[in-house]
């Protein structure tokens, strides 16, 4: 094995000076956190490159942040009898939660068929679906914007005047039924591929929201909805650009991909919002993370590393 | 893994409360008035003025040089509700304290038994705190609570993690200093030569273009690469300690390792070296390849007055 004092970055790395006093524990929390001001954060990682005791801090706090499952155990063992005491109600527990799930499940997929049966006897000609978009631009914007973004059309974008965002800002797509609204411009498109999934969805509108959808991305790029049945049916079909995230909190779903493409549904996937993320690096980068800690805060990070974070459910970005 | 460094952490004096506001511009005042109504200070007797003070004594204690509008920013980032409860409390609101208590004192015990790895010592630690957090009476009699440091920067529970922290580290190295040189070699402590002494100086000119190209990188890919080739820490340790994916600190290390092995090299070669040598030397010190006692080099870093 190679040994530590014969590697000169190392020795490089652990000969740096010290950059200014060590920061407070406010500061370190805010660090770890994510809550600093942009200065503040710079100046911390300036000294956490120089001083090893504040990074052993930093490392040790954040480890001893509580976690999902020992919290609870650390905090109940003084308070409660063994856990072999509690065995026996677990298992009674565990076998009534199994029979209730099942039970649900079975009722769940009843529904589900019923309602599809009731879309077949119904019949009318095939699902059109539409897509609501924004009302039409101002004609005048910004050259540099009109250039980027003719040259990037979609059938699904909108550009708006303004520099440092990338498209539009709230081009609105819905997953509805063949009655298009009068007062806004539509545009025809086939949100659900399979035509009668979509009208039986449609025609479920309702309990849509209360089965809760599972979501992945094929290997096409397609994001994909299923409501348990199998029947994967892919949404927003007339994104070129392939998606490479999805990310689930709750009914808040976003799904990201290539050239900074970001879709946002707060009803599970039946409607979707563009979401405008600042120009940063220049170019546009494909989005291979998002995470929510709340429905409110969350990041985005692109493969570059670029990444964008957000207190207010994506409503602006930095 | 802790390190027995004689150099103790502490925290810095609370801000002194002045008894008149101090003067921070219009637009700050205006954003503290703002968070005024969402941050409980009603529900603890907390008046507009006394809440002006403590949100000025923040900006002033973390931006005092900077402009309006980064005061408003900091203003609006500060855990407003938490930073109310912690001065409340401070002050002996009863009201606070039956807030504070149910809220974090589980938590409390929580990480310090999480810290210390042990009920009894973990108990031990977060009374100990606890007193503190209630407040000890200083030489005049007046009970001055830990609860004052808190700025509202980060999360309540956030910050008591981090002071806790502190505070098992100082023990254990007060600890460590106390353990006498032969219990350390009885426990399997080895002693390292200096590396100064025994770095084979295959070439010299590697450790300056090392220094050079280390010297051009930002803050933050120096924090990477010292948190991950000397510190150690996993992938998972990093991106949890900068809020971010670990993959994201994965793809920054692999372009960051790329990036220097070509700098170190282009600078090899513009000092002469023949690029067959360069290929030889940078294999010596293939930065991926770092799989070493750590523990070993920080030591003698250290004794070496480096820091």
């Amino acid at each position: 094995m190679k040994q530590i004092e014969f590697n000169p970055l190392q020795k490089e790395l652990a000969r740096s000076p010290q950059a200014g006093p060590h920061p407070d524990s406010d500061l370190l929390t805010a660090f770890s956190e994510g809550t600093l001001l942009e200065r503040e954060r710079q100046d911390v990682f300036a000294h956490l490159a120089s001083c090893v005791e504040c990074r052993e801090l930093l490392s040790a706090a954040t480890e001893a942040a509580p976690g999902p499952v020992r919290v609870p155990f650390l905090v109940q063992r003084s308070a409660h009898p063994p856990l072999r005491a509690w065995l026996p109600w677990v298992s009674v527990a565990a076998g009534i939660l199994i029979i209730c799930s099942a039970g649900l499940v079975y009722r769940q997929k009843q529904e589900l068929e019923q309602r599809a049966t009731i879309a077949a006897e119904n019949k009318p000609g095939p699902a059109a679906l539409t897509i609501r978009q924004a009302p039409p631009l101002p004609a005048a914007q910004p050259e540099g914007d009109i250039g980027k973004s003719s040259a990037n059309a979609k059938p699904l974008k909108a550009t708006q005047p303004g520099s440092g965002t990338r498209g539009a800002s709230t081009a609105k797509v819905t997953t509805e039924s063949s009655i298009a609204q009068p007062s806004a411009p539509t545009q025809s498109i086939s949100a659900f591929a399979n035509s009668e999934t979509a009208r039986a969805l449609s025609n479920i509108s309702g309990a849509a929201v209360t089965v809760r959808p599972h979501w992945r991305i094929d290997s096409a790029g397609h994001a994909e909805r299923s409501f348990g049945d199998g029947d994967w049916q892919p949404v927003l079909a007339n994104e070129s650009a392939r998606m490479r995230v999805v990310s689930v909190f709750e009914s808040e779903v976003w799904v990201g991909g290539e050239n900074a493409r970001l879709y946002h549904s707060s009803d599970n996937g039946n409607t979707w919002n563009i979401v405008p993320l600042p120009v940063k690096n220049g170019d546009e980068p494909v989005i291979v993370h998002i995470r929510f800690q709340t429905p409110q805060a969350g990041t985005v990070e692109a493969a570059d590393g670029t990444s964008w974070t957000t207190a207010d459910g994506g409503a602006t970005w930095k | 893994m802790l390190l027995p460094s004689m150099q103790m952490f502490s925290e810095p004096e609370p801000p002194a409360d002045s008894h008149r506001n101090p003067i921070l511009g219009s637009g700050v005042d205006r954003a503290i008035a703002r968070r005024y109504g969402e941050s409980g200070a009603g529900l603890y007797g907390v008046t507009p003025e006394r809440f002006h003070q403590i949100v000025a004594g923040v900006v002033l204690r973390y931006a005092a040089d900077s402009g309006e509008s980064e005061r408003v920013e900091l203003v609006a980032s500060l855990r407003i509700e938490e930073l109310v409860l912690a001065r409340a409390c401070a002050a002996g609101n009863d009201a606070a304290w039956n807030v504070f208590i149910p809220r974090f004192r589980a938590a409390l015990h929580a990480i310090a038994c999480r810290l210390t790895r042990n009920e009894t010592a973990g108990r031990e630690l977060a009374d100990e705190l606890n007193a503190e957090l209630y407040g000890i009476p200083n030489s005049e009699g007046r009970r001055i609570s830990k609860l004052d440091y808190y700025m509202g920067r980060g999360s309540l529970e956030g910050w008591l993690r981090t002071v806790l922290t502190r505070r098992h580290i100082d023990r254990c190295r007060v600890h460590s200093a106390d353990v006498s040189l032969d219990e350390q070699i009885d426990h399997g402590a080895s002693f390292a030569e200096s590396p100064q002494m025994t770095s084979p100086t295959s070439d010299d000119r590697v450790s300056v273009a090392i220094a050079q190209t280390l010297a051009e990188l930002s803050h933050e890919e120096r924090f990477l690469l010292a948190a991950y080739y000397l510190d150690q820490r996993t992938l998972a340790d990093i991106g949890r300690q900068t809020g971010v994916h670990e993959s994201t600190v994965s793809r920054k290390l692999d372009r960051l390792t790329g990036m220097l092995r070509k700098r170190v090299r282009r600078r090899l070669q513009s000092a002469g070296v023949h690029p067959r040598r360069c290929d030889e030397l940078l294999r010596e010190i293939d930065v991926r390849d770092i799989d070493v006692d750590v523990t070993a080099n920080l030591k003698q870093e250290r004794t070496a007055g480096t820091f």
